[in-house]
């Protein structure tokens, strides 16, 4: 237990940077498809 | 209501990769033991080697998609945004394996980095995409884009096997394959290797997310692109009527 609280800084800041960054990319990946999402007509999203 | 990336599918991928996210590190953080010669810095290989399994195949997906757009009679631009889409998420998972793993290495090793073989390799793979990443961005047409990438596209993956096996050809700091071995040779506690199944199903969850988004992105900004083009011509072609 000792030893997890040592080492607890580089473990959870590993996992913080990891989920960090990944949410931070989804985030920004939905935000353009919203705003883009406007200047396209429905009709032309293939996945639609 | 105009319609953004979303589907009904990939809003419940997306909570499946939540879900596989918290099931992860329910797993990693609490319930698996620590490791007999690591210690706790073996939480960080619940990440460190789903990441980088991510990272190689999307490389190997970025590959394939482009081999299918040059060489298939069409030449569909899907298959070159597939290829810049998984690379754009290949770039950030090595990324995310090289900071990881130096976090890991200063609690195992004492340092963060070594100009090992494995570290440089895998440092040398996240260059030589960012480089790719760089290509897709010269100026040109789509179609122009898509060929010189592709062609780059198939040549990068190669580095992979050399980053793979790096700790076999040469004398590494870097610990050898656990899982993959040669041998067939699982020498791993059982809990420690479910966690490192649930990160590489979870991780591998986010991947296709992310990659089913980001390609219609790119096709939304290939759209507007073309349109924007088409106005710009339009609006030249007029001037000229004009004069």
């Amino acid at each position: 237990m000792i030893a997890f609280f040592d080492d607890a800084g580089f473990i959870l800041g590993g996992w913080i940077i990891t989920f960090g960054a990944v949410a931070g990319v989804a985030w920004r990946l939905v935000r353009q498809g919203r705003t883009l999402g406007k200047s396209v007509p429905d009709d032309d999203k293939y996945w639609t | 209501m105009t319609r953004s990336t979303g589907t009904k599918a990939t809003r419940v991928m997306g909570i499946a990769v939540i879900a596989a996210m918290a099931w992860l590190a329910l797993f990693a953080l609490v319930l698996s033991p620590a490791d007999v010669n690591q210690g706790e810095s073996v939480r960080l290989l619940y990440i460190h080697v789903p990441t980088i399994w991510v990272a190689y195949l999307s490389f190997i997906v970025t590959a394939v998609s482009s081999g299918l757009y040059l060489f298939t009679k069409k030449h569909s631009l899907g298959w070159d945004r597939l290829a810049g889409a998984s690379a754009e998420f290949g770039v950030l998972f090595v990324g995310l394996t090289l900071i990881v793993g130096a976090m890991w290495g200063r609690l195992t090793w004492g340092v963060f980095w070594q100009w090992d073989a494995r570290l440089t390799t895998t440092a040398m793979l996240f260059v030589t995409y960012i480089g790719y990443l760089a290509v897709r961005r010269l100026g040109g047409t789509h179609q122009q884009r898509a060929k010189r990438s592709a062609v780059l596209g198939m040549l990068s993956v190669l580095l992979i096997p050399l980053v793979h096996w790096s700790v076999v050809i040469w004398r590494s700091l870097h610990q050898t394959a656990s899982v993959l071995d040669t041998d067939g040779d699982i020498a791993m506690d059982d809990m420690m290797l479910f966690t490192l199944f649930v990160g590489v199903v979870a991780f591998t969850l986010l991947y296709a997310w992310l990659v089913i988004h980001r390609t219609r992105v790119m096709a939304m900004e290939d759209m507007v692109e073309d349109s924007a083009l088409e106005t710009a011509l339009a609006e030249r072609r007029a001037e000229g009527v004009a004069r």
